[in-house]
């Protein structure tokens, strides 16, 4: 099957400064993740992804065609930018009708269109007011939904809930989610780790212009040798259940937090300690509150990949 | 122990519109989350705090001085981390901290020595005789927290004390915050859109809906625990452990991510989930009693004040 | 202790409340105008008529010397030197360009910037602001009228010899660059809490005191009438200058009207500064 999106020896450089470097990258439907430290180059990506600039050497295409100026393209293409521009003296309504007539909507179909997508961000109420009067957060949710209004096949958005409070970000989380449901591919570039995380498994991290890690969190995880696994065990005892495992090779360091009733194993083969585990409850009756994997998350995928 | 906040039936309006209604807040010393949804008039209340803006009704004492009477002695105990891009240009870091401490009434040596010891705190040292015109965001968020503290205030009140900044400044900012939090006698207000950023730093929140204090609440007494219901996740051949689980009247519930719900009839004991994943051959990876999250407590309580 | 403390530790001092914490912003302005580019030409063209005037109150002692005669000639009388010193073109220019230089960007880089919140969050009345804004244009324009004029008339009785002095004249001697000084200062502080856009303020200043004169040209050439050089910042300070030293009026109206220009706007001035200053402190 056809990847929607593929780069190809993707490089971009201004000058002397460097964009993205050697990008080889294939996203298929449901959402990817894109994140990275601030001049990583994901915004760079993003922008050759729009068809808003060129790439110095290699491809990207979107769908089996070159993106850039590919206007006939651009109808199946949803783009989000992270920077504010919008014509302050225009109402949300009439900014978002130039833009659905721009699109190529006939009149009627652009005001059914541009309601819907209104209605979606919870602008309906606000339309007839200048954008100007719109606060940060208004204004962020009129981009969102400007560039879901042509029910794009893929859908790329930098920064998408910059502004937004709890209650909207939830209710667009659930909107994307429901993209992925249609089938559609949606690309989220995010500062904020927990937010891509609430989203998907799929990740792309970029970093100095390249792809660092490409895949399911998980995995990725499982993939960093270099640091073993932290499984944090809440029960009664610690010390007892520190004394069984202690003589297993697999258990690289075992840590007692201070003011909390648990024990922090640290381990590469986490088949074996399981295994163990899952005895010394059952078998042995040792008691345990609560078993989790504090740096199964993306922020610490993040950390040991990027960290110094 | 005294309270921090006292304010009583404050109103306040722009013009005709009614942003603060009636809003009347006992505060103790410690940390608190603002949360609420754009509109809920937590901007406003934290320039009622500040004295930027006067009520048109209502009365308050902040650490002992009058709301709006003495705003002089009020404010040389707060410390304030504003949201927006604001800056002294043509200054390095140090001179513009030691200025800002100059004002607030330190002499000026000690102001000079305090700058840099907040400089180095919130990590800038080495950058601190750089114009701050030339900061990156994260840069210049770590400045407006070293200004908000040079004066060593009881209260400090920081507004999306992460915005702007990539994974890693995050992570390091809410670090920051949880360090000033373990100090005895400091006092912080973080307002913040992000849940994540507010319950890794505070224990307690104040929700504001509609220009009120929708809760006050521990975050621990929000998220309450359902005492049947435990979150985990199974590594193997999970067929024969949900059939075991079934045979013991468990009810099983799969939610996104490969993580089970599991609702115990009331005469079944946690260990016979660790007695059943034994005996089917099934690691348990992740085991913990399910807690409402942070997100549905707060849309609970929106949804609740919406009714007023 | 033997090892120091890591993590945030608090301050062992004690925060003086004042009465003037605008004192900072004071220095600070100072220290920031000094250090800009044309700093040093802009005082040293400034200075200039001070030294030249200084030159020919040391001449006019020395007959023998003919240098500066004309000037000299000019000097009838102390009243005259004063009068002259003050309100010559040249120096009225200086001013306009140090106003502009020291103070357009005072308040609205703070606009452009938004260095309000970080400046309410102190203990800091929207007056404290705004004096110590005020002081350092201020500062500036005394520096080289009113501590000038200081100088020449000890310069004069060192030279001369003699301390006799009119105490009206030392009175006008302090009473009319105060005057200006206040009027020029409140003037373009005033139009800096305009606009953000410091090009914008520089321009306007410059062109109020271009257009306040020409104007006046125009008219008097229409209507042929010497009073409507009371909207000229130039000649009305000259006729102010002249009625303070209780000497023959250059235009055609009373000496005293000339004390409503520099009265009004400053009173204008102080009125619109305190009016935009609650706005920006209420949107910080």
């Amino acid at each position: 099957m056809n990847p929607v999106l593929r780069a190809e020896k993707l490089s971009k450089w201004y000058g002397n400064i460097l964009g993205i470097s050697d990008i080889n990258l294939e996203i298929g439907p449901g959402i990817t993740g894109l994140l990275g430290p601030n001049g990583a180059g994901k915004s760079t990506f993003l922008k050759i992804a729009a068809g808003q600039l060129k790439p110095k050497i290699g491809s990207l295409r979107i769908f089996g065609e070159n993106v850039f100026a590919n206007h006939l393209l651009f109808k199946r293409i949803g783009f989000c930018p992270e920077y504010d521009c919008a014509y302050m003296e225009m109402s949300g309504w009439q900014f978002i009708m130039l833009l659905a007539r721009l699109h190529g909507f006939a009149a009627g179909a652009a005001a059914a269109t541009c309601e819907k997508a209104l209605a979606t961000v919870g602008l309906l109420e606000s339309k007839d007011r200048k954008i100007k009067g719109y606060s940060f957060g208004m204004r962020q949710r009129l981009r969102l939904a400007s560039s879901i209004l042509h029910e794009p096949e893929l859908l790329m958005l930098d920064e998408p809930l910059r502004g937004i409070d709890p209650v909207w970000r939830i209710k667009i989380i659930q909107l994307i989610k429901e993209y992925e449901k249609q089938g559609r591919t949606v690309i989220v570039s995010s500062h904020i780790l927990p937010e891509i995380e609430a989203m998907t498994n799929e990740i792309v991290l970029i970093h100095q212009g390249k792809i660092f890690a490409k895949g399911d969190i998980q995995r990725i995880r499982g993939l960093i040798d270099s640091h073993p696994h932290q499984i944090s065990i809440h029960c009664p005892d610690p010390r007892r259940l520190a004394a069984k495992l202690v003589d297993n090779e697999y258990v690289l360091s075992l840590d007692f937090p201070v003011q909390e009733r648990s024990l922090t194993v640290k381990t590469n083969q986490r088949d074996h300690f399981f295994n163990a585990l899952m005895r010394l409850i059952a078998v042995d009756k040792i008691a345990v509150e609560e078993i989790t994997s504090p740096d199964d998350n993306l922020q610490a995928v993040f950390d040991y990949l990027i960290g110094k | 122990m005294k309270e921090i906040i006292q304010l009583e039936n404050i109103s306040f309006s722009y013009g005709r519109v009614q942003a603060i209604r009636d809003l009347s807040l006992n505060l103790p010393a410690g940390i608190f989350g603002l949360l609420g949804p754009n509109g809920a008039g937590k901007t406003t209340l934290l320039k009622l705090l500040l004295g930027f803006l006067v009520p048109t009704a209502g009365k308050g004492e902040i650490m002992g001085f009058a709301l709006s009477k003495k705003r002089k002695s009020l404010r040389r105990g707060i410390g304030y981390m504003p949201e927006s891009e604001c800056s002294i240009p043509g200054m390095d870091a140090v001179s513009l901290t030691a200025y800002l401490g100059e004002l607030s009434g330190m002499p000026r040596q000690e102001a000079m020595k305090r700058a840099h010891d907040v400089l180095y705190y919130v990590g800038l040292d080495e950058s601190r005789y750089r114009l701050v015109d030339t900061y990156s965001t994260g840069m210049k968020q770590r400045l407006k927290l070293a200004q908000a503290l040079v004066h060593d205030p009881k209260l400090l009140l920081l507004d999306e004390p992460t915005s702007g900044m990539d994974p890693a400044g995050r992570k390091e900012m809410l670090e920051l915050i949880q360090d000033i939090a373990k100090k005895e006698s400091m006092n912080i207000i973080i307002s913040s859109h992000l849940l994540p950023d507010i319950e890794s730093t505070c224990r307690q929140v104040v929700i504001m809906n509609k220009g009120r204090i929708a809760a006050e609440e521990s975050i621990a007494d929000l998220k309450k625990d359902n005492f049947r219901l435990f979150e985990i996740k199974l590594v193997g051949e999970q067929a024969p452990f949900f059939k075991r689980l079934q045979a013991l009247r468990c009810q099983v519930q799969e939610n996104e991510k490969s993580m089970f719900k599991i609702l115990l009839p009331a005469e079944i004991l946690p260990t016979a989930l660790f007695d059943a994943a034994y005996e089917t051959g099934v690691q348990i990876r992740h085991f913990r009693q399910s807690k409402t999250t942070l997100e549905d407590a707060f849309m609970n309580v929106i949804r609740e004040s919406d009714g007023y | 202790m033997d090892i120091r403390e890591k993590g945030y530790s608090h301050w062992q001092g004690e925060l003086k409340a004042s009465r003037s914490n605008w004192l900072p912003i004071f220095f600070n302005g100072i220290k920031s105008v000094f250090k800009k580019k044309f700093a040093k030409v802009i005082f040293a063209f400034s200075g200039s008529t001070f030294v030249i005037f200084l030159l020919a109150v040391y001449v006019s002692t020395k007959p023998e010397l003919k240098i500066l005669s004309e000037l000299v000639r000019l000097l009838k009388s102390d009243a005259d030197l004063f009068k002259t010193f003050y309100s010559n073109g040249f120096l009225t220019f200086m001013l306009v360009i140090l106003s502009i230089f020291s103070g357009a960007d005072l308040i609205s880089s703070d606009l452009k910037f938004k260095a309000f919140p970080l400046y309410f969050a102190r203990p800091l009345s929207r007056t404290d602001y705004l004096l110590g804004k005020f002081s350092v244009i201020l500062f500036y324009l005394l520096l080289f009228t009113l501590v000038p004029g200081i100088l020449l008339l000890l310069f004069k009785m060192i030279f001369t010899g003699s301390l006799a002095v009119s105490p009206l004249l030392v009175l006008a001697i302090l009473a009319f660059p105060l005057l200006e000084c206040v009027f020029l200062a409140s003037l373009t502080l005033a139009l800096s809490i305009l606009s953000p856009n410091t090009k914008f303020i520089q321009i306007a200043v410059f062109l109020v005191y271009m257009f306040s004169n020409n104007l006046a040209q125009i008219l008097k050439a229409i209507f042929k009438s010497d009073r409507f050089f009371i909207i000229s910042l130039q000649s009305n300070l000259e006729q102010l200058a002249s009625f303070l030293f209780g000497l023959q009026p250059k235009y055609g109206y009373p000496g005293w009207l000339a004390l409503l220009p520099p009265v009004a706007v400053s009173l204008l001035a102080f009125w619109l500064l305190s009016w935009r200053i609650k706005k920006a402190e209420a949107r910080s």
